[in-house]
């Protein structure tokens, strides 16, 4: 049996560099991948607190958190792709259009 | 029928809607000429209705307030009340209007005694002035509007007449004042015209904030506005909260308190000094309005209100013999400007003032009925006289100078005796209403008062009876050099004058004839044939009075005795009535004054202004002057008040408005966000990395400030162990952290804190907690096990 | 310092943590380390060794230029996570999280990838941002992963010394879940799936290119005016990119519908 605190800090140590891609890194689709990350880290935290409680709602959640991030990368891979249609780029930096 | 009550202002509110809404579209539609005549055949239609309602309700026999019955056995006590009435009274409950907390007020309707008379007053006279109106009106472009704007005001009188509450009376109220507005400003192009009517709303605005103080004071004391309530409150003196210790207001009785701010807006309502001021300015309305709104029934709110709240007015003495001194001042003082003025309408203003101060003369005597009675025949003669002047500028192509009219009688006949014989009436003339009237308030006026304020009665007399001279005067002044004498003015308006026309003789005709009868619904006790007549108003008005009459002590309003108690010489052992002689006494005096006044006018005016007028100008030069500049009030009123007000005004506009709210508030708002924009806008510059940062940074101080809340959790470095960084408190279900054993994965570490003993608190549910059960994991173990 | 410490200090008196002083940090790690190698079982060995494997895959994931490998040390990551998710009794989760995770979701992402070319066409050849531009990023990440890390690490991880509950065989498999997910979870479920719904049609319209649309269009017989507020009008137009026609833009990518495969691989996961 494992003690409820290593995967807490797995799940923290996911999220943080989840974090740290998505402020640091540059490139959209690395970004997103990032995002992925976090939500993989609070997923693996849900999963940990299911366990501890012994009730299955915190699995219940972690699906549905799968589903949405699938959702998400989806969505956000189109738009990616629109995006460097007509930009020729992934860098974010460059997509300052939402300024406007 | 549900809710007969409500059709009463309902009929003329619908037709002012019809008139509002449709009107204009009618007439375009159809043409002006058929335009008009549906706007004033569906405005005088609803009036009628209104008007059969009111004097159905009233006079029916058997179902009516038993005014049938009281024309046939002269006692109102012996009525059996009605199915569903109780008592003299129709009291309709529409719904509940303002439900707050345990306060309710009803949308409620009561058609008693009093409101009957007043409905059966604005009605009736309502509906004469509405047919008076079409005639007068025929020409105008606002022809639909004014129709319109004359229903309003029937509606929202009937509504503060029929009120059971005084907030929905307050309703009516207000109605009437907009309607006032609407009305006097009713060229508003003029610009003089749209500002008398600016005056109006002002001066009633003032008159309306005592009005809405005094029920503030009213409600805190009796917790409730309606008028039966109050009337409960003030039924018995000795523990009535009006009157209690509590409830005084800087040291007098919340009674007094109220009356004087509901007098304050009394004294707006029905031109009073001071707030007298609109009225003469009022005249810059159509003349049928001036008749109806600024004669005979909107000024007599005031006056009804206070009959209404009789029962209170009567436990403040203070306020009575101030209502009672400003009455009588304001009858003379008015009466005196009259004289000398030389429009119409001017004239018939300053003595419609005069007359409002005849009735609060009677109301602050305690003589209810006497000032009803006159509100009615006032009415009549004042309306007649109204709708007569209107004739005459008609006629004149409106010219209202009557120094330059004379002779009129010649050219029209009808309006010329109808305006002689109301001239007859105000003046007092024996056998005409207006004798029965003001008789019996000048009669009041020497034998009521309390005992409260003695020696009032001697200058309420006094004044009453110089006023009543001027009176007389300034009427027949008034007719000799309208309708006698020789034509004064040019020739071309001489030889096409506006012949009269039947539609508008037709109400003058009738007011006249009221004029001259409708005082012998008050014929007085000593005359002979008493036994026969009986004093009608005094029997119907009693349900409404007695409360108040049945005061003892200082409050004891009525009949006048003596500080000892014995009842003066005038009045009957029984106490009950004045002696036949004292009454005849007091009748011929007031003949003798109106006479005196008629003669005077008729020496000096007869043959248009005499000679002899100039001189006796002259001789009283300063207080003609005086008089013919309305004793200067407009000016004081601009000296001592508008001229300080506006400089407070200057001050507050420069200094608070413009500097504080405008350049440092609005502006300095709008400016800061300005500065504040510019200087953040780079940060919205679009980079997707720098709002994800701001994004994480937000998170983190949400996060932050949970963390570091004390309750949730300990923090800051740990003096005696750097290395930890805190947690959740133990009462919230943290657990030590031991550094050292860090790694250890039971539940409870061996550990020598104390922290780790604590107790978790009721409700603080741990992990280890074998209390709670785990709720799926069994069910799927059996589940599975089903399987 | 000791006032706020005093502040600070539980309401009920009791005592602040690590009242008596610690015997040294050291000698504090080295029984620490001795006590985690005493105690650990074979699985928390294996335990640490996956997360430790997912964490290291995931910082590669973070740091790597090539958005590919990126991709593929993901897969990697998301692998490791599924075994720890095993060692936590969520043997469904994990073979959910390996189906569409590391599966279908990585396959489209490393799809994309290759498809777009980012590395040769996109940031690479790009003129990057300067130094002197970067490190406010740099700088705020510090600061701001600093912070999460201090308040994460105080509150979420150091509370719950327990290896929970006793947990019955069933706990975690795909009939448990499938109950809650049916029972209780019902209406969540149903809006997930709208949800998924809603990101499939998304994906196709946020993807489809432009010349498709513009060809739709024309087809449906909207005018140049229509076009241009559809935002269809020629590139030269468009204020957004005055240096790229309509040409360069098309032609080194294919118009290609990038809706169908991901809609059908998430259908096909879920």
């Amino acid at each position: 049996m494992i003690s409820i605190t290593a995967p807490l800090y797995l799940a923290f140590a996911l999220f943080i560099i989840g974090m740290i891609g998505v402020l640091v890194r540059r490139n959209v689709l690395i970004m997103l991948m990032s995002v992925e990350l976090m939500l993989n880290g609070a997923n693996v935290a849900l999963i940990a607190f299911s366990r501890l409680w012994g009730n299955l709602d915190g699995q219940v959640f972690a699906m549905f958190v799968i589903a949405v991030a699938a959702a998400e990368a989806a969505v956000g891979l189109a738009i990616v792709v629109s995006l460097f249609r007509s930009r020729a780029s992934a860098d974010v930096d460059q997509l300052t259009v939402l300024r406007d | 029928m549900e809710h007969t009550l409500l059709w009463i202002p309902l009929f003329p509110l619908f037709g002012a809607l019809f008139n509002l809404l449709l009107g204009g579209l009618i007439a375009r539609t159809f043409g002006a000429r058929i335009g008009k005549e549906v706007a004033h055949l569906v405005a005088i239609g609803a009036v009628a209705f209104s008007c059969f309602f009111v004097f159905s309700l009233v006079l029916q026999p058997g179902h009516g307030l038993g005014f049938m019955h009281l024309l046939q056995t002269g006692d109102l006590r012996e009525i059996i009340p009605g199915p569903g009435r109780s008592g003299h009274r129709i009291v309709d409950q529409v719904y509940p209007w303002i439900v707050s907390g345990d306060t309710i007020v009803y949308f409620e309707l009561l058609l008693d005694n009093l409101s009957g008379l007043m409905c059966m007053i604005i009605t009736g006279v309502g509906l004469l002035i509405h047919i008076f109106s079409v005639g007068y009106m025929a020409k105008d472009e606002g022809y639909h509007r004014y129709f319109a704007y004359l229903n309003l005001f029937m509606a929202s009188m009937l509504i503060l007449v029929l009120g059971k509450s005084l907030v929905l009376t307050f309703v009516g109220w207000e109605g009437v004042g907009l309607c006032s507005y609407l009305l006097i400003g009713f060229w508003f192009t003029d610009e003089a015209k749209a500002s008398a009517g600016r005056k109006a709303f002002i001066t009633n605005r003032i008159g309306d904030f005592g009005v809405v103080l005094g029920m503030l004071i009213l409600f805190a004391a009796v917790n409730s506005l309606d008028y039966d309530a109050i009337r409960g409150a003030c039924a018995s003196i000795s523990d009535t909260p009006l009157l209690a210790d509590e409830t005084k207001i800087f040291g007098i009785t919340a009674a007094t308190a109220a009356t004087l701010c509901i007098f304050i807006g009394c004294a707006g309502k029905s031109a009073q000094i001071p707030l007298y001021v609109w009225l003469p300015d009022a005249m810059a309305g159509p003349t049928p309005v001036s008749a109806l709104i600024h004669a005979a029934t909107m000024v007599t709110a005031g006056v009804y209100l206070c009959v209404r709240l009789n029962f209170l007015f009567a436990l403040a003495p203070l306020t009575m013999a101030i209502i009672a001194l400003i009455g009588g001042i304001t009858a003379f003082f008015a009466a005196t400007i009259a004289i000398t003025q030389n429009d119409i309408k001017k004239v018939l203003a300053y003595s419609t003032v005069s007359q409002l101060g005849y009735m609060f003369l009677a109301v602050g005597m305690g003589a209810w009925a006497s000032a009803m009675f006159h509100v009615m025949t006032h009415a009549f003669f004042k309306a007649c006289l109204f709708l007569g002047s209107g004739a005459v500028i008609e006629a004149c192509h409106h010219n209202q100078d009557i120094r330059t009219m004379g002779g009129l009688r010649k050219r029209m006949g009808v309006t010329a005796v109808t305006f002689l014989i109301s001239c007859l009436a105000i003046s007092g003339v024996p056998f005409f209403s207006g004798f029965f009237s003001k008789d019996e308030i000048l009669l009041g006026a020497y034998t009521h008062a309390s005992a409260w304020s003695p020696g009032l009665n001697y200058a309420g007399y006094l004044l009453g009876m110089a006023a009543a001279l001027c009176t007389a005067l300034y009427m027949f002044r008034l007719y000799f050099l309208t309708f006698e004498g020789k034509w004064r003015g040019d020739s071309h308006t001489w030889e096409h004058y506006v012949k009269e026309h039947w539609i508008m003789s037709l109400p003058l005709v009738v007011l006249a004839v009221l004029a001259t009868f409708g005082g012998f619904l008050g014929y007085p006790h000593a005359l002979p044939g008493h036994e026969q007549l009986p004093h009608m108003l005094d029997a119907w008005l009693e349900p409404v009075v007695e409360v108040s009459h049945a005061f003892g002590g200082e409050y004891a309003i009525g009949l006048r005795h003596q500080l000892d108690g014995s009842p003066m010489w005038f009045a009957d052992p029984s106490g009950h009535h004045v002696t036949a002689a004292a009454e005849y006494t007091f009748m011929g005096i007031s003949v003798a004054v109106a006479l005196l006044g008629i003669g005077l006018a008729y020496v000096l005016y007869s043959r248009g202004p005499s000679k002899a007028a100039a001189d006796w100008a002259k001789r009283f030069g300063p207080l003609h002057a005086l008089s013919k500049g309305k004793y200067f009030v407009d000016e004081l009123y601009q000296t001592f008040i508008f001229t300080p007000l506006k400089a407070l005004s200057k001050v507050l506009w420069l200094g608070v408005d413009n500097a504080l709210i405008n350049d440092l508030g609005v502006h300095g708002v709008a400016g800061t966000v300005g500065i504040t924009g510019s200087a953040v806008r780079s940060w919205h510059n679009g980079s997707l990395r720098r709002y994800l940062a701001t994004l994480v940074f937000g998170f983190l101080v949400v996060l932050g400030a949970v963390y570091f809340n004390p309750r949730v959790s300990q923090v800051g470095p740990n003096v005696l162990n750097s290395s930890d960084p805190g947690g959740l408190r133990p009462e919230l279900g943290g657990v030590p952290v031991d550094w050292g054993r860090f790694w250890y994965r039971n539940a409870d570490p061996p550990s020598n804190r104390s922290r780790s003993q604590a107790s978790p608190r009721p409700g603080v549910v741990r992990p280890e907690d074998p209390t709670r059960a785990p709720r799926v994991a069994p069910g799927s173990a059996s589940a599975t096990g089903a399987r | 310092m000791s006032l706020i410490l005093q502040t600070f200090a539980p309401a009920d008196g009791s005592a602040w943590p690590g009242e008596a002083p610690p015997p040294g940090a050291f000698s504090q790690l080295l029984s620490g380390v001795w006590e985690f190698l005493a105690h650990t079982t074979g699985a928390e060995y294996l335990f640490f060794f996956f997360a430790l494997l997912a964490v290291i895959c995931a910082a590669v994931t973070v740091s790597h230029r090539n958005p590919v490998v990126a991709a593929v040390w993901l897969v990697g990551s998301f692998s490791c996570v599924a075994i720890c998710y095993v060692m936590l009794s969520a043997t469904f989760l994990a073979a959910l999280q390996v189906l569409v995770y590391a599966g279908a979701m990585m396959v489209l992402f490393v799809f994309v990838v290759m498809v777009l070319d980012v590395d040769e066409r996109g940031a690479a050849n790009q003129p990057s941002t300067r130094k002197s531009r970067r490190w406010p990023y740099y700088g705020a990440a510090v600061v701001l992963v600093t912070g999460m890390t201090w308040v994460l690490w105080g509150t979420l991880t150091r509370q719950f010394h327990t290896s929970g509950r006793t947990i019955g065989t069933g706990f975690g498999t795909a009939e448990s879940v499938g109950r809650e997910l049916f029972g209780p979870a019902l209406f969540a479920f149903e809006g997930v799936s709208l949800l998924l719904l809603a990101a499939v049609i998304g994906a196709v319209v946020v993807a489809r290119s432009r010349r498709e649309r513009v060809k739709e269009a024309v087809a449906a017989g909207t005018s140049d005016e229509g076009l241009h507020v559809a935002g269809l009008g020629s590139a030269d137009e468009d204020p957004g990119t005055p240096d790229l026609t309509d040409a360069e833009v098309r032609q080194p990518f294919p118009a290609m519908d990038f809706g169908q495969p991901s809609a059908g691989g998430h259908e096909g996961g879920n």
